[in-house]
């Protein structure tokens, strides 16, 4: 039934467009390559989960990685939420993301309207100082020796404050400013909108698409870095999540170059636990990303491409 | 990192030093090494190492020996008394930067341990606590930084650049405090052996204190349930004997392999063949161990081995943790591991692992001993911060305290807490609590420790095995004679070298380049900066010996 409808709609098409879709084995094929390709996508995942629920027994069986827990136990997920440590970088780290984001939003977006209008302040010379950190990054010492001399180290403002505007992302805002109809604005201020009201009341709510995107990009950085903390933070009370995952799961090779006294009683991190942190560390983002998917395209191509 | 690189570490953290006086002269002359007399020990002879005095308040079950061997406890000791009555601190606040390799302790606040120890050791213990593998920039930006914590850790073999000329300009020569019988005022600190002090000399000064490691090193560690199933001896006396093994043991049908990876299995090949330890140094001319015809042999021998069909099909290019899983899983049957990760190497759960995992010594390659590349005996050191003199006293006995050794009651806190809250006792062992598990990773460890000790709980079997096995071992070793000398070019060349080499010796293995590919690597080895590094030895190491 659904074949002859599927042929019906299929001639009536080409008559229409004059392309013939394709035939039932292309798209049984077609069906089988997205398949495989999902698979590519999930198998990697769900070994994942599937690795940090099972034994260490089991893994050493099947060669490192499990496709199926025989016998899941929370065991390592226990393991790694004892003590509070983890708990704690968990909240900083969400804080450290939700705050620098906020921030790092609302300073990207003034900058880039003023950038996007002609004949602002400096306009020029800021605009080109922000393509040079494009570019040019300052190296880890000059950094390190400047967030020192502010007085930042061991603050969690030295993880937000240095990396607070990213050069990238208020090109990509600019230019969808700069595509808004020029007459929007001159209307609004005819009406007698000041700066900061044009742009609060008629250029942000054009812009969520790209506020979105560029929220997002700014999350997901803030969310994943490690480096800044593990410069600036000595107070491991302060260390976000990333940072302290990092030690169990990178830092497990190198257990076997030092050997460590009394082995028994300290054994090194098993793939279990590793598998654990990726979970951990991945869901919190993974659950914000797919609200954001819509705009995430759409966005960056309404900003870049058209600028 | 590299698998080759972390392998290389390895050897030069744990690398080794002065097993020499212990050697037969014979066996000397055999390996071909070094003439009598050019030892590491003379090495420093500019520098007054600290005296060895071992500590006598605690006995073993099983001795240690001078040459090298670990002492070794059956049962953690009853009853431990403090061997230190006063706090070492004075009320002060200590700061240090150390790494971790693991979990990140409670902050001191949440951490009934940490305030147990700063009351224990008189001072507010200040921790910068950095992952390792972060470690090496960290140490950059504090040092660009110029706020340098009191103690600071470095690495035997992964060392800042211009290291000299940073501990002449920042840090404490501590020879005054330390040279000698002067070190007879910390017991604890001259109870660490001399190997691990050649690490800590530069300058012409004792820069440091080490954090000690055994000599016995890297091991060959054999899955002997797989060997007695298939009714073999597990020890072959000669290179075809070894061949023959490992083909009994390759099961493709059954998917095991004796071999896991090449890259590790090759300085088990060269000690076959009596390859030097790193380096040889003959009338003060010094010579990389890969430059010479034993190495080339253990290459022609690994490529007999390939062509045997004796490695895991995923070998070239598998990593180190991949290949511990192999052999513990029984994928493989032999790889080299470091000396502690015996009973690590058994499968998950056993409680006999001795009846598991077994481990075998190099033998000559055409029959009688192979030789054994000695450990250097550190880890790392800790160097202290330039104070005065009172200042300098009072770390070096914090240093004392945290080298308390096995069977103190300081040792005993150090490791498992405090009795009730971190440990509870189990027979005649101790088994950390959760909470222990937890607060006991506060890692200062990397703060100098006491020398190592073979002790698993509840393994005594296992102990045995192993101290029995370190005898055997170190009647073999040959120690490494560039320890306590440095390189600049080797610092700040050596893994883009070692890379060098890695990438050469894969793509012989894998049949891309032909065995005559290596002499051309070794030429370009010497080019690129092999040649500068001979000549920085040598000359080190006339310095030294005046």
């Amino acid at each position: 039934m659904s074949i002859i409808l599927a042929a019906g709609r299929r001639s009536r098409r080409a008559a229409v467009t004059g392309i013939v879709p394709p035939s039932l084995p292309v798209r049984a094929l077609k069906g089988v390559v997205l398949l495989v390709c999902c698979a590519v996508v999930i198998l990697p995942f769900m070994s994942v989960i599937s690795t940090s629920l099972a034994g260490q027994q089991e893994i050493s069986e099947a060669g490192g990685l499990v496709l199926w827990p025989r016998q899941p136990s929370l065991d390592a997920y226990r393991a790694i939420f004892a003590g509070g440590v983890v708990t704690r970088a968990l909240l900083v780290s969400i804080g450290i993301t939700v705050v620098g984001s906020l921030l790092s939003l609302t300073a990207t977006a003034c900058l880039a309207y003023s950038l996007s209008r002609p004949g602002s302040f400096a306009h020029r010379p800021l605009l080109l100082t922000v393509l040079f950190t494009l570019l040019f990054s300052p190296g880890i010492i000059p950094s390190y020796l400047i967030v020192k001399q502010l007085g930042l180290l061991d603050s969690y403002w030295s993880l937000i404050l240095p990396v607070l505007v990213n050069g990238f992302n208020v090109v990509v805002m600019r230019a969808f400013f700069m595509d808004l109809p020029r007459e929007l604005i001159d209307s609004a201020r005819i009406d007698g909108a000041g700066e900061l009201q044009i742009m609060l009341r008629v250029v942000v709510p054009l812009s969520k698409a790209v506020l979105a995107v560029v929220g997002l990009f700014y999350a997901v950085a803030y969310w994943n870095s490690f480096f800044t903390a593990m410069l600036y933070i000595n107070d491991t009370s302060k260390w976000p999540l990333q940072l302290v995952l990092r030690t169990y799961v990178v830092d497990n090779a190198a257990l076997g170059a030092d050997q460590l006294n009394l082995a028994a009683e300290l054994p090194p991190p098993q793939q279990a636990l590793q598998m654990a942190i990726l979970v951990v560390s991945l869901v919190p983002i993974l659950l914000v990303y797919p609200f954001l998917q819509r705009h995430f395209a759409k966005g960056v191509l309404l900003g870049a491409v058209k600028g | 990192m590299s698998p080759h690189v972390t392998r290389r570490s390895l050897i030069r953290g744990l690398g080794g030093a002065a097993l020499f006086a212990a050697l037969p002269g014979p066996l000397l002359a055999a390996c071909s090494t070094q003439p009598a007399g050019t030892s590491a020990p003379s090495s420093n002879a500019k520098v007054r190492l600290p005296s060895h005095l071992p500590y006598a308040g605690v006995k073993p079950d099983l001795a240690p020996t001078t040459n090298g061997v670990d002492a070794g406890y059956l049962t953690y000791p009853a009853d431990p008394a403090a061997a230190i009555t006063q706090p070492p601190g004075r009320g002060g606040t200590v700061t240090a930067m150390t790494l971790t390799y693991g979990a990140v302790p409670p902050a001191v606040g949440q951490n009934a341990y940490w305030q147990e120890l700063n009351k224990r050791l008189g001072a507010t213990l200040n921790l910068n606590i950095v992952p390792n593998a972060d470690y090496a920039n960290k140490l950059t930006t504090v040092v660009a930084g110029g706020d340098l914590p009191d103690m600071v850790f470095f690495f035997a073999a992964l060392k800042p650049p211009q290291f000299p000329a940073l501990l002449r300009a920042k840090f404490q020569d501590l020879s005054e405090f330390l040279g000698g019988d002067a070190v007879k005022e910390y017991p604890f600190l001259a109870n660490i052996p001399t190997p691990s002090w050649r690490n800590v000399t530069f300058n012409g000064g004792i820069y440091g204190i080490p954090v000690p490691r055994g000599i016995v090193g890297t091991v060959m560690f054999v899955r002997d349930d797989l060997i007695r199933e298939k009714g073999l001896q597990r020890q072959p006396g000669s290179f075809e004997e070894f061949r023959e093994l490992c083909k009994a043991l390759t099961d493709t049908k059954r998917n095991r392999w004796a071999l896991g990876q090449p890259d590790t299995l090759l300085p088990f090949l060269e000690q076959m063949s009596g390859a030097p330890n790193m380096w040889q140094v003959e009338n003060g001319t010094f010579t990389h161990h890969y430059e010479t015809e034993q190495a080339k042999q253990a290459i022609s021998d690994m490529l007999t081995l390939f062509k045997d069909g004796v490695f895991h099909p995923d070998s070239i290019g598998s990593d180190t943790v991949q290949v511990k899983q192999w052999l513990q899983g029984g994928s493989i049957a032999v790889n080299r591991d470091g000396f502690a990760a015996w009973a690590s190497n058994a499968p998950a759960g056993v409680t006999d692992p001795e009846n598991y995992v077994g481990a075998i010594l190099p033998p000559g390659r055409d029959g009688g001993q192979g030789v054994h590349w000695a450990g250097g005996g550190a880890l790392g050191l800790i160097s202290l911060r330039k104070a005065g003199k009172e200042r300098i006293a009072e770390l070096l006995r914090i240093c004392d305290w945290l080298a308390a050794p096995f069977g103190t009651a300081e040792h005993r806190f150090r490791k498992y807490g405090v009795q009730g809250v971190h440990h509870e006792p189990s027979g005649s062992d101790l088994t950390l609590t959760e909470l222990g598990k937890t607060e006991v990773t506060v890692p200062i460890n990397y703060l100098t420790d006491s020398p190592q000790v073979l002790y698993t709980p509840g393994m005594p079997a296992l102990t045995k095995t192993q101290h029995a096995f370190q005898q055997q071992l170190v009647a073999l070793a040959v120690p490494d004679p560039s320890i306590g000398l440095f390189s600049e070019t080797l610092n700040s060349k050596l893994a883009q070298l070692d890379k060098h080499y890695t990438d050469t010796l894969r793509d012989i293995y894998a049949g891309r380049k032909p065995f005559s590919a290596w002499d051309e690597a070794v030429r370009e080895w010497r080019s690129r900066g092999g040649d500068q590094i001979k000549a920085e030895f040598a000359k080190a190491y006339e310095e030294a010996n005046g």
